[in-house]
């Protein structure tokens, strides 16, 4: 009974495979694009390629949610190495530099009209140009770029701060404490790379010198900003977690992070409190701020000369205005065109929607991670040293030393 | 006649030898393809990359003998990640077996709501990880979690910031741990409780043995080989320990200063993540593997001693 | 003398049963409550609105139920395929896997061939190989045999398990060997001795060795994530992953799907433990 059973269940889940995989033939040219887009952005990016679809009738966007950046990541080193990549792909720049060893890549600044080109933000054709065979190309495009802003409390404070001594001051002035408890941070301070680079090449800091052999974490603007946030850190909330949880709770009265958070900020502080972004408060030497998120490129590996063709005819609606403008307001990512952003659609959508503001303004004053292949264990370095420097285990200038060296010896020196 | 006999015995009982051995071979087929394709042609694919430097995509990738190991034997991370792997081990394994093997002995006397009890103490065993590190974040979250609520709220005790200070980390890694396999365990011993034979306790009652006397004379050394099987599985488990870390400190730097960093995150931070060095990576993966299947030899040995067969 | 004794063990023995059994209910419901807490919690957060789930002091019971957090994390990502999908893999994955798994305990436990031994260790060898060591070559491996992206992927390199051939082999040793000799004497051969005598009264250790394989199978991520694709061939944990977005957690609706997504094995196990535990208790683990 048990066997015969076991028989005919197995036959039923085997018939059940073969019904299922059959796939239907279609004569559409098949672009599958990989990301790692959830909820409202996953629903924008998805009506962005129903739109594109429904103009070229021929062409089949199939969008393929890879899980997190560093699953994505995984699954396109292990998609490489089997040399089945998909036509398309989101892509931090250090991965890309590693695609590049590997050949994977087509360049798409050739593809584009000199016009689009033009239009994009220079920072974001800077970490979009890579050094191929000796020559320079852009060989990816912006896609998901968000800016560094501050986010606070408008139950709290009227104006928000504009400067780092009044960053400063006003954490101090609202942080709040009974007995022995903080009931209430100022500032919040999250011991990632991204977070103290920000205070670093605001007081002028450059993370390599030019021809990128030597690490300059170390210098005087490094120091500097190091001593800042340490004294900033008292009236802040110091953690690895997200800081958007702690604002929207009314923990944290201002914090800086990425415009991305803009939506999940707007739910988490739902019924509590009033919000707003900002400007970031200016360092003693610029106000710049950190343009983060990943790029679009186009693998030609393992995919056709027709497939690339129609990935480069999807990417340039991408960068078309419209599609900026629709993908910026429907994720808080940036519109990443300068015309976009002066354009009366954008500037119409930012009256109505304030916290856009200050995003928009960033775009045009941001800055971006110099190109390093061995940017991941880079950032490691310097993180370490940040924490380091936090908790109280070493002073600025031996952490950040320490940081500079070993990145020299270890990271830079081929 | 006798010595024919024996001659045709010998090789009748070869010629059974060898057709059982063509029957066990099929019946191990699906086993062998499958684990050989998926398990040890990889493994011994991954023994070949560890000797060569093996960066990702670069075209090249010469053989460097035992430069991979070499170059890990001198990180500091390696050692310090070998610390916490060893440390979580430690601190883990033998606890949620002692507790496990408590539980286990309340839960084999007759007793109601068995059942209940049961399903209670295995349900985080089968709780998907991501959704229990969400709870877990809640409950050592320092401003608004429960365990500071109690500590600090209502016993008035110091306010500890468990993720962010490094001494704690490695503590709500093994709580978590803790909470997470008892079950497992817990589920093991009861199994091998019940498969104690009665009468042995009744002989004991004869000789009016007390609880613990019991206890140490009989449940002990009969359950001896249930508890060793469940400490091999626990040790191999707790060395491999990767996706409970990974899951309370994403991007794989194992927690505030790598303080939690085990050997299988060390691993991910070497090869994944955006280092890509796969080289190094398969040889951090062998020398974990080494690493257990030594200590497994050794406990095996070691098991000689005091595991007691009936 | 020996009237005496009896009444007054009698009498301790009555009021020591009593203390034994009140200290046993009251450690196990610290216990129980102690591994409850998070699933309480996990359920609570899951009716809360999004800004009310960090509180102090924490509330349990949330002042306003929102239903929607289940509709909304229910269309985050589409759950009713992945539920199909994690059924559909969990069911064929275990069929084989116990299918396979009898066979190849029946060979280590009642069959002599040549390099049994050998066999068996090196077997018991992978449980010590690190599952993600083994990600990227395996991945290659799938791509050449063009099933990136198909339920072959997803079922076929899971089928078989030697954590249940060890167990359910245990389970075989403690079988006699006459029941074989009686059985051969019967004319059967091993194959219809394994299906008619083994199998039928192994079928406690078989449940456990497939409720095993069901939980591993449900929860599995990492893989699924890698060789798939496509929403259509996805399970119910890519889904939990639909809720991390770049700057938090949507804690409320990701503990609204994880609860759905618990229940179903929470059911099968709670129908599934009496025979389950019977089951591990015959291997007489050795």
């Amino acid at each position: 009974m048990l066997k015969k059973g076991l028989i005919l269940l197995l036959a039923v889940a085997l018939l059940g495979l073969f019904a299922v995989n059959t796939v239907a033939a279609t004569k559409k040219v098949e672009v599958t694009f990989w990301h790692a887009m959830t909820r409202a952005n996953l629903d924008t990016l998805t009506a962005l390629a129903n739109e594109f679809m429904a103009d070229h009738p021929n062409i089949q966007i199939n969008l393929a949610y890879q899980g997190g950046y560093g699953d994505l990541s995984t699954k396109l080193l292990a998609a490489i190495m089997a040399g089945n990549p998909p036509v398309m792909a989101q892509m931090y720049e250090d991965w890309t530099m590693k695609f590049l060893e590997a050949d994977a890549l087509m360049p798409l600044g050739d593809q584009l009209s000199p016009a689009t080109i033009v239009d994009i933000p220079q920072s974001l054709i800077e970490s979009n140009t890579y050094l191929v065979n000796g020559k320079k190309a852009l060989m990816t495009v912006p896609f998901n770029k968000s800016a560094m802003v501050l986010f606070y409390n408008t139950d709290l404070m009227k104006q928000p701060p504009k400067t780092w001594d009044e960053l400063l001051q006003v954490s101090k002035d609202l942080t709040v404490v009974k007995g022995d408890t903080t009931v209430q941070y100022g500032f919040g301070i999250r011991p990632y790379t991204e977070f103290f680079i920000q205070f670093f090449h605001q007081a002028g800091g450059k993370i390599f010198n030019e021809d990128m052999t030597k690490c300059l974490i170390n210098s005087e603007a490094g120091i500097q900003a190091m001593n800042y946030l340490l004294q900033l850190k008292p009236y802040s909330l110091y953690q690895s977690a997200y800081l958007s949880d702690p604002f929207g709770a009314g923990k944290v009265a201002m914090y800086i992070g990425s415009s991305a958070g803009i939506t999940f900020v707007a739910s988490a502080s739902k019924g509590k409190h009033g919000w707003m972004t900002a400007d970031l408060p200016a360092g003693s030497i610029n106000g710049e701020s950190m343009i983060q998120g990943t790029n679009i490129g186009v693998f030609k590996i393992g995919t056709t000369q027709v497939q690339r063709a129609a990935a480069v005819e999807f990417v340039r609606f991408l960068l078309s205005q419209k599609a900026t403008i629709e993908w910026a307001e429907g994720t808080g990512y940036l519109p990443v065109l300068k015309s976009a952003a002066a354009s009366d659609a954008w500037q119409k959508y930012v009256a109505t929607h304030p916290d856009r503001k200050a995003t928009t303004n960033m775009i045009l004053k941001g800055f971006v991670y110099p190109h390093q292949a061995n940017m991941y264990n880079i950032r490691s370095e310097i993180e370490t040293a940040f924490e380091q420097v936090m908790l109280g285990k070493a002073t600025p200038k031996a952490a950040l030393d320490a940081a500079a060296q070993k990145i020299d010896s270890e990271y830079l020196s081929h | 006649m006798k010595r024919s006999f024996a001659i045709g015995m010998r090789r009748y009982r070869r010629g059974r030898f060898w057709r059982d051995t063509a029957q066990a071979y099929l019946y191990l087929l699906p086993a062998f393809v499958i684990l050989g394709t998926f398990t040890f042609y990889p493994f011994i694919n991954s023994f070949f990359v560890s000797f060569h430097s093996w960066l990702s995509f670069a075209p090249v990738k010469p053989f460097v003998g035992f430069a991979n190991y070499v170059k890990i034997f001198q990180d500091d991370l390696f050692w310090l990640s070998l610390w916490h792997t060893v440390y979580y081990v430690l601190a883990s394994v033998i606890p949620t077996m002692a507790l496990a093997l408590f539980i286990a002995v309340l839960l084999n006397s007759k007793i109601r709501g068995r059942s209940f009890f049961r399903t209670a103490f295995f349900l985080p065993y089968i709780t998907n990880t991501v959704a229990a590190a969400m709870v877990f974040l809640w409950i050592f979250n320092r401003d608004y979690g429960l365990l500071n609520y109690f500590l600090h709220h209502l016993l008035g005790l110091n306010l500890i910031d468990w993720f962010n200070n490094p001494h704690y980390t490695m503590p709500v890694v093994i709580l978590m741990g803790i909470w997470k396999f008892i079950g497992f365990d817990i589920v093991l011993f009861l199994a091998g409780l019940q498969n104690i034979d009665q009468q042995y306790y009744e002989a004991a009652e004869v000789d009016g043995a007390t609880g613990w006397y019991r206890f140490r004379h009989i449940t002990l050394p009969l359950l001896s080989p249930t508890t060793f099987f469940v400490f091999i599985i626990s040790l191999i488990g707790a060395f491999k320990i990767f996706q409970q870390v990974y899951v309370l400190w994403p991007g794989g730097a194992g927690g505030p200063l790598n303080s939690a960093m085990t050997l299988m995150v060390y691993f991910y931070h070497v090869g994944f993540g955006g280092a890509w060095h796969l080289g190094q990576a398969a040889a951090v993966a062998n020398i974990l593997f080494v690493l257990i299947f030594i200590i497994t030899m050794i406990q095996m040995q070691l098991s000689k001693r005091w595991v007691f067969y009936q | 003398m020996k009237e005496r004794e009896p009444v007054k063990r009698g009498y301790s023995y009555k009021a020591q049963r009593r203390a034994y059994l009140f200290t046993t209910y009251f450690l196990l419901l610290v216990g129980a409550i102690v591994m409850l807490l998070p699933f309480l919690w996990m359920i609570s957060t899951s009716f809360k609105p999004l800004s009310q789930t960090l509180t102090m002091p924490p509330k349990l019971i949330p002042s306003i139920f929102r239903w929607q957090n289940y509709v909304e994390a229910w269309n985050t990502a589409p759950f009713g395929k992945y539920f199909f999908n994690s059924f559909f893999i969990a069911i064929v994955e275990t069929i084989c896997e116990v299918i396979a798994t009898i066979f190849a305990a029946y060979a280590f436990a009642k069959m002599d061939f040549f390099g049994k031994n050998v066999i068996f260790v090196a077997f018991l060898g992978t449980m010590m190989i690190p599952g993600e060591m083994l990600l990227v070559p395996n991945y290659i491996t799938l791509t050449s045999f063009h099933w990136i992206d198909t339920y072959y992927a997803l079922i076929v390199p899971f089928i078989v398990s030697v954590f249940g051939i060890f167990l359910l082999r245990q389970f075989f040793l403690s079988i006699p060997d006459e029941l074989w000799d009686a059985a051969r004497i019967d004319g059967s051969g091993r194959l219809g001795f394994l299906w008619r005598i083994i199998v039928p009264i192994s079928r406690p250790g078989i449940t456990a060795v497939a409720l095993f394989k069901f939980i591993g199978s449900w929860n599995a991520f990492m893989w699924v994530l890698i060789v798939t694709n496509t929403p259509t061939m996805r399970t119910v944990p890519v889904g939990l992953s639909y809720f991390r977005t770049a700057a938090g957690t949507y804690f409320n609706q990701l503990m609204a799907a994880a609860t759905m997504g618990m229940l179903p094995i929470l059911i099968l196990f709670f129908f599934a433990q009496k025979q389950f535990i019977q089951g591990i208790a015959r291997s007489g683990i050795k």
